[in-house]
This record gives structure tokens, sequence and C-alpha cells, in this order.
């Protein structure tokens, strides 16, 4: 299949979030619930918000990592679904964010399947927890296998060690500091406390930044992301049948990448490899990308991106930032829910659905009417980038990315 | 030290590792080559990434390396190094294999002193009867 001909053919017709009750925004610490019933609640919010019968969703992809979510068969089946042609069960983390999207894309472009739901769902806090990456080798036995024997022989478990390896290496070799990374994060909460749905909500700056605790240096606690329960759910169909829908649909321009990252350093991401190849793919320039949302477990992550994109060069994405490029007015507005560091650890599937949003015009913050895509532009209320028209999102480390382009 | 009495995790070595280990316990740091074309890796594999062969050998190197990254934990999901915190771990690089990046603890340092690039030697620690783990020293023209 060429490039140009699958360029903006498929779209995203709808998302969702596990909203309840108790958890309005879908996202928490503890959601009470099996994670069959977080994936459901996703997918059927994203088929209402589409304007969808759920039973007429015949596809479905996830991605899981330590078999911690629910296969997209169950899924499938809990929707009613009668006539199922495509399901693809990734297994990997945040590495599949954007790509689990691609994949629903090609299945659809291809004609196998017409509705495709993509999700993420996992009880990340209250069941099978990520900052255990790891440790499990370590629940009181003694000796460990596997590529174990050479890591957590010397203490290494937990996502902050191991991706705080890479942060060092960048800090040392750019003169990047903590204070730098702490520029990063506070623009982020400050989108997050628009955010309804966002975990952490209270205003944060440089020096509360400094003060939190040291997790596994160079991080700090607010360089990183939390464990969350929470699913979010979207659906992607053809672009025709996404105009014949409720929403407005985002567009797939392009994606590329998969599940590794095969740079020559750890400071490196892949987008080394690929960006070139996506703008491409999608028909844009660097400089026409409006909203850019970067896989952020941790906040040196997207810096790093942005300079491997090429918006600025290494070790000046510290500079960018303080300038106020990554600022809602700023040419490249970030992390404008707040990212996974705020709104929550989706695996980075929650960063998709809102460059979905913002490409959409109803990015959902403290704007009375923001439900009906009307913005203030108040930056006391509003989340909402201008007249944005395309977004890159970009999965951990660059593994994987799409292009997004407003219909 | 019996096993049992040692605090942290020890390595549970399997038919492609156990040569590492015992190279370890003579105090060498050796690592696996492809037994065909000579290719370094690291963790040890059944086959070359390089040339497909299945054959292995190992090489013996000098010990010497550099800090490529490190990180000092200061809160840890293993509950057998809660008790350690802060504790460091690097990363280094051999200096005959610049592309391998061996896991490791730098010991006898000051932790806020390791920095990306320090000499390192490899310090052999006979941590029970049965396991030598394989430490660094930062080497004496960098203290």
């Amino acid at each position: 299949m060429s490039e140009k001909d699958f360029r903006n053919r498929t779209a995203i017709a709808g998302i969702g979030y596990s909203r309840s009750k108790e958890n309005p925004g879908g996202f928490s610490k503890n959601s009470g619930v099996d994670v069959l019933t977080l994936a459901v609640r996703a997918a059927r919010a994203a088929c209402s918000d589409a304007g969808l019968d759920p039973k007429e969703v015949d596809g479905a992809v996830m991605y899981q990592m330590f078999d911690d979510s629910v296969r997209t068969g169950l899924v499938l089946s809990a929707l009613g679904s009668r006539k199922v042609g495509y399901a693809s069960n990734l297994v990997g983390g945040g590495n599949y964010a954007s790509f689990a999207v691609i994949q629903a894309a090609q299945a659809v472009y291809h004609g196998i399947a017409n509705y495709v739901l993509v999700y993420r769902a996992l009880n990340g806090r209250s069941g099978i927890r990520m900052g255990h990456w790891g440790a499990g080798a370590g629940g009181g036995l003694h000796r460990v296998g596997g590529e174990s024997q050479f890591s957590s022989i010397y203490g290494l478990a937990g996502a902050a060690s191991n991706h705080g390896f890479e942060a060092r290496r960048y800090m040392d070799l750019y003169g990047v500091t903590s204070v730098d990374l702490a520029h990063f994060a506070v623009n982020s909460r400050s989108n997050a406390i628009k955010n309804p749905r966002a975990m952490m909500r209270t205003p944060l700056t440089i020096e509360d930044h400094q003060q939190s605790r040291i997790i596994s240096d160079p991080y700090h606690l607010f360089d990183c992301c939390q464990e969350t329960d929470v699913a979010c759910a979207m659906i992607v169909t053809s672009t025709e049948r996404a105009r014949a829908l409720k929403k407005r649909p985002v567009l797939i321009s392009a994606g590329i990448g998969g599940g590794v990252s095969p740079v020559p350093n750890i400071e490196d991401t892949n987008l080394i490899n690929i960006g070139p190849r996506l703008l491409a793919a999608a028909d844009v320039k660097l400089n026409d990308i409006d909203v850019f949302e970067g896989y952020d477990a941790f906040t040196d992550m997207p810096m790093r991106m942005i300079e491997d994109m090429g918006w600025c060069k290494r070790g000046e994405a510290k500079d960018f930032i303080k300038d106020g490029r990554i600022s809602l007015d700023g040419d490249l507005p970030s992390q404008t829910h707040g990212g996974l560091i705020n709104e929550g650890y989706c695996h980075g599937f929650n960063n998709v659905l809102e460059a979905v949003q913002q490409l959409r015009g109803d990015a959902e913050d403290l704007c009375p009417n923001w439900h009906l895509g009307e913005h203030t532009y108040d930056r006391k209320l509003c989340r909402q980038v201008r007249d944005a028209e395309i977004a890159l999102n970009v999965s951990v480390l660059g593994s994987s990315a799409i292009i997004l382009k407003r219909d | 030290m019996s096993t049992e009495e040692y605090a942290y995790l020890l390595p549970q070595p399997n038919p492609l590792t156990q040569p590492f280990w015992d190279a370890a316990k003579r105090h060498e740091l050796v690592l696996q080559e492809c037994g065909e074309c000579g290719k370094l890796r690291h963790p040890p594999a059944g086959i070359c990434a390089e040339c497909g062969s299945e054959a292995i050998g190992w090489r013996t190197m000098s010990g010497r390396g550099t800090l490529y990254s490190h990180v000092v934990v200061h809160q840890t999901a293993l509950p057998s190094w809660r008790a350690a915190v802060p504790y460091n771990i690097v990363m280094v690089t051999p200096d005959e294999a610049p592309e391998i990046r061996l896991y490791g603890n730098v010991i006898d340092f000051d932790d806020s002193k390791l920095k990306v690039g320090l000499s390192l030697v490899a310090a052999f620690d006979d941590a029970t009867s049965d396991d030598t783990i394989i430490r660094w020293r930062v080497a004496d023209a960098d203290v």
C-alpha cells in the first residue's frame, strides 16, 4: 500500500473514557471494578461519542503488558458484536500507543473490518502495578534468572530506575538540569489544572518540583507519571463512514513504527529513524504541526522527542520550553491535558485521545460550553489550542508515531 | 557468607549464562562472542544477531570500562533492597566492547560524584560461597 493512498482515508470517529459516578474523569487510584468493566465502559463511551451502535463494532485492537488487561474477544463479546472481522492482542507497553491506532487503520483501509475498537484498559494501581516492573522476581525468591540475573541483582526494578539511565545520560551529555525538567513538569501541570479529568490539578512550582522526594535520581516525584486505574478507547473507521457519524472525524494522515526503538544510544529516541519518514508519509512539514502529545511517563522523554523531530537541537529543548514554545499559546502546545504525569497513566493511549479532542476543538476544560466546542481561550479556564489542525502523537521513545488531521 | 545470609538477589544461571558466572568466580570478566564471526554480545544468547551462527565462544575482558549512565535509587520496588536506599546502579561499557552495556554497582565512592564518562575497574565481590557478583570501582586516575 502506498502512503499516499492510505493518507487520510481512515479516521477516528469517537473516543471514550472509563467514567463512572465515583470517578467522573475516568482516571483513579482504585477503580473498584474489574478491568473488563473498565474496558467496556470506555468502549461504550467511544461508541456513544461517535453515535455508533456498539453491536456494529466488528474489530478490536488492544495492547497490554504483564497480562494486566482483557483481550479483544472478551470485550467484543461484551459489546454484543455479531460479525467480528479483525482482532489483535498486542503484547507490549507504551510503544504501542500510536501503533495500535495504525493497526486498526490498516484493517479498516483494507476492508477487513469497518468499525475497529482500539483500547488500553488496566487497573494499574489497584491491580498489576507498573512500578513493580522487574520486581516480581524479587518477591521472596532469592535467585533470579533470565535477563534479571544481570540487572535485578544490582537492585534494578521499576520504570523510574530503568528510564532514569536515559535521563541521566541525556542530562550529563547536554548540560540539562533537574530544574530544566521541572519547567517541563510545570507547563504540563498548568494545563492539567484546567482538565477536569486530570488526577493532579493543584498548582505546581519549580520549587515544589525541586523539593519533591527523589524516586530514582535524576527523577523527582514530579518527573514521574503515576500508576492509574483507567480505560481509554476509540473507534477507527473509514473517513467516509466517519463523516456519516455524529462527531467531526479526525483523519489518520500517517503512522509508522512498531514495538522497538533501535537507536545507537539510550539518550536517543527512535524519531531519529522514523520522524522524517512520518512527515513525508503525512505530507506535512514540521512547522505544520499544531499540537504535540509525546509519551511522557517521565519529563525528559518528550523533551528528547522535540529535539529528535528537529524542532530544536540536542540539549536545546530546555530553552524551547523556557521560551514558552510548548505552552497553550506557543507554537508547539504539548501535554495539553497535563500528559500522562498529571492526567493519569493509560500507558500513552490517553495522549492519543487528547490529540483527537484538540483537533475537534472540544477539549474538556473549565469553559462553560466546552462540550459544544465553545471555548473562551481565557487561560485560567481554557486549555483548547486555537485552531488546531494537525497533531503529532508519539509513543514511548519514538517507538511508534501518528499524525492526525482535522477533517 | 551462605546463600541464605546474602540480603539481596542472586543470579540463577542457565546453560547460556553459566560460563559468565563461572568466570566471575575466577575473578574474570568474560563476554560471550559469536564462535563464527567473533561479534561480542550481552546478555548471552543462542544465536548471533550479526551472522546467524549458533556457535558460541567466550572472550576475557581486561575489566576496565567507562560509566555509561547511572541512577541513584531512593525508592525501590524490590523488598530486599529497601534497607539499602539510597544506592547507585550503573551501566558500564567495557573498554574492549563499547557497544555493550553491563549493569552493576559502583562501590566505595560518593554517589553524588558519579558522572557519565568516569573510568571504572571491575571489582569481584565474593558475595556468597557460591556466587561472585561483578561490581565496579572508580579508577584511581578519576578519583
